[in-house]
């Protein structure tokens, strides 16, 4: 069954009415618990961190299983960047029409890593500004490369720990076959873009076929000059913001979030199982009702299916009948309504 | 014996569908709808009754136009179809959540008067959720209340 991240609250109201678990199942650990009452949510970051410790011991060098864990709620609005209200001031600004006193258009122009973590779509929840965004055309190029060069989703290192900790063999065949997490996240900013593209102007500059950050900040810096307007970089690297200012572009540098949270937002909750099937590449959501399971992609899978954040679900087999029935009503009702995703 | 629900429609037609869509899990899947649309929400109301069709298949759906601030008006069309329903030997509930706050006192008032089995009002808790049809909503975000009658 494909669902779309909207849709998995079909799957949550059919799994859990009280709490919800995150599991990584090839890891056999908990990664979060949702209590489905008060919203409380709970992060096992110590379990998690204690993975990364064996997988250091594996001679494993990939990212850490705690930092995507982070990021998973990053990148679904549950944590903001620290300075987020500069963001949203900024966002404010630009989407004022040009004045006597600023006679310039202003444009939000976006870091590749703006949209591996959504940070748009989550301050497009904190105001109701809709700015002029700008994508450089070397951010895309980058994404696109990603996106077409498939690497193995998961290392040696990480299928061992797999082994070690008693994953069944038919889950690592099936992670063997999944594209790597490169790939996994190119394909969720790309779906990023495309939301963005419904909820913002948004616009990108012309030709750069290069990739890198100085190729990006160039690219921004030209097109501000050749057009007369006047834009802001937002970047989460720091890196990059001091490359922009050399270059006399103005940079908003997003302030790394506390890695600190109490409760979940319920909007965010569809966001969050789709970041963290993207970056744990399956995910399992587990309550009193039932169990599903979360695959980021599967062999077939159409570039429009995941754009459009599409996720393979398997379900527990008593569930299943009644979660068909259920999509295919709410996908009949949402047609005859003229609407739908 | 099967149900009747009477609902007012308002410019949001998603919100209406919710309605349906909530007593159908919750009670049962209605056997006739009776929409009251004012003139200028008569569109909404088409939209309302092919989504219901399309989401209890054979539903029978009714509709009054009426004048969205004459209090009297509404509240005499509500008993008249409240009347007819009951004439069917149907139960009948009416949901008050949508439409204009002059509709759905009527509609109250009618419900109260004739005495229909219930009268409910889908509690969305999590305001997000607006403009989002019903099993779109986490379960613990929505509710239907009775005001009167008791929910089965």
């Amino acid at each position: 069954m494909r669902l779309s991240p909207r849709e998995l609250v079909l799957l949550v109201n059919a799994v859990a009415r009280k709490e919800l678990t995150v599991y990584i199942p090839h890891l056999r650990a908990e990664a979060l618990e949702v209590d489905l009452a008060s919203w409380g949510l709970r992060v096992f970051e110590e379990q998690v961190g204690m993975l990364d410790g064996a997988l250091r011991a594996l001679g494993h060098e990939g990212p850490r299983l705690v930092d995507l864990l982070w990021d998973s709620l990053l990148s679904a609005g549950v944590i903001l960047p620290r300075n987020v209200d500069e963001l949203v001031e900024l966002m404010e600004e630009c989407a004022e029409p040009p004045s006597l006193r600023s006679p310039q258009p202003r444009l939000v122009a976006l870091d590749t890593n703006v949209l591996y973590n959504a940070t748009l779509t989550a301050a497009s929840r904190l105001t109701r500004a809709r700015p002029p965004l700008l994508i450089s055309s070397c951010v895309l190029e980058e994404l696109a490369r990603q996106a077409t060069r498939r690497e193995p989703g998961s290392s040696s290192t990480l299928l061992k720990l797999c082994k070690a900790r008693g994953a069944p063999q038919q889950l690592l065949q099936k992670l063997r076959g999944m594209p790597g997490l490169a790939w996994r996240r190119a394909i969720a900013a790309l779906r990023e873009r495309r939301r963005l593209a419904s909820t913002y102007p948004l616009s990108s500059t012309p030709g750069c076929r290069r990739v890198g950050d100085y190729p990006i900040v160039r690219d921004y810096a030209s097109f501000a000059r050749a057009r007369g307007c006047r834009v802001t970089l937002v970047t989460h690297d720091r890196g990059l913001g001091t490359a922009a200012s050399a270059l006399g572009l103005p940079v908003l540098t997003l302030e790394p979030p506390e890695r600190r949270v109490e409760r979940l937002k319920p909007s965010a909750l569809p966001d969050l199982l789709y970041y963290m099937a993207v970056n744990f590449m399956a995910v399992d959501v587990r309550g009193e009702h039932g169990w599903a399971r979360l695959w980021p992609w599967w062999r077939g899978a159409q570039g429009e299916e995941l754009l459009r954040g599409e996720l393979d679900v398997e379900v527990a087999p008593h569930l299943l009948p009644q979660l068909e029935g259920e999509l295919e009503a709410l996908r009949r009702v949402e047609a005859a309504l003229g609407g739908g995703p | 014996m099967g149900w009747a629900l009477l609902l007012p429609v308002g410019t949001r037609p998603e919100a209406v569908v919710s309605c349906i869509y909530a007593f159908a899990r919750r009670v049962e899947p209605p056997a006739l709808l009776h929409l009251f649309p004012s003139p200028g929400t008569r569109r909404e109301a088409a939209r309302v009754a092919e989504a219901a069709r399309a989401l209890l298949g054979g539903v029978e759906v009714l509709e009054t136009v009426v004048e969205e601030a004459s209090l009297l008006g509404i509240v005499e069309a509500a008993r008249g179809a409240i009347r007819a329903a009951r004439g069917k030997g149907m139960r009948v509930a009416v949901d008050v959540t949508t439409g204009r706050k002059v509709m759905s006192v009527a509609l109250y008032k009618a419900a109260v008067e004739e005495g229909a089995d219930l009268v409910l009002y889908l509690h969305l808790k999590c305001r997000e959720f607006e403009g989002l049809l019903y099993p779109l909503i986490p379960a613990s975000c929505v509710e239907l209340v009775a005001l009167k009658g008791e929910l089965p």
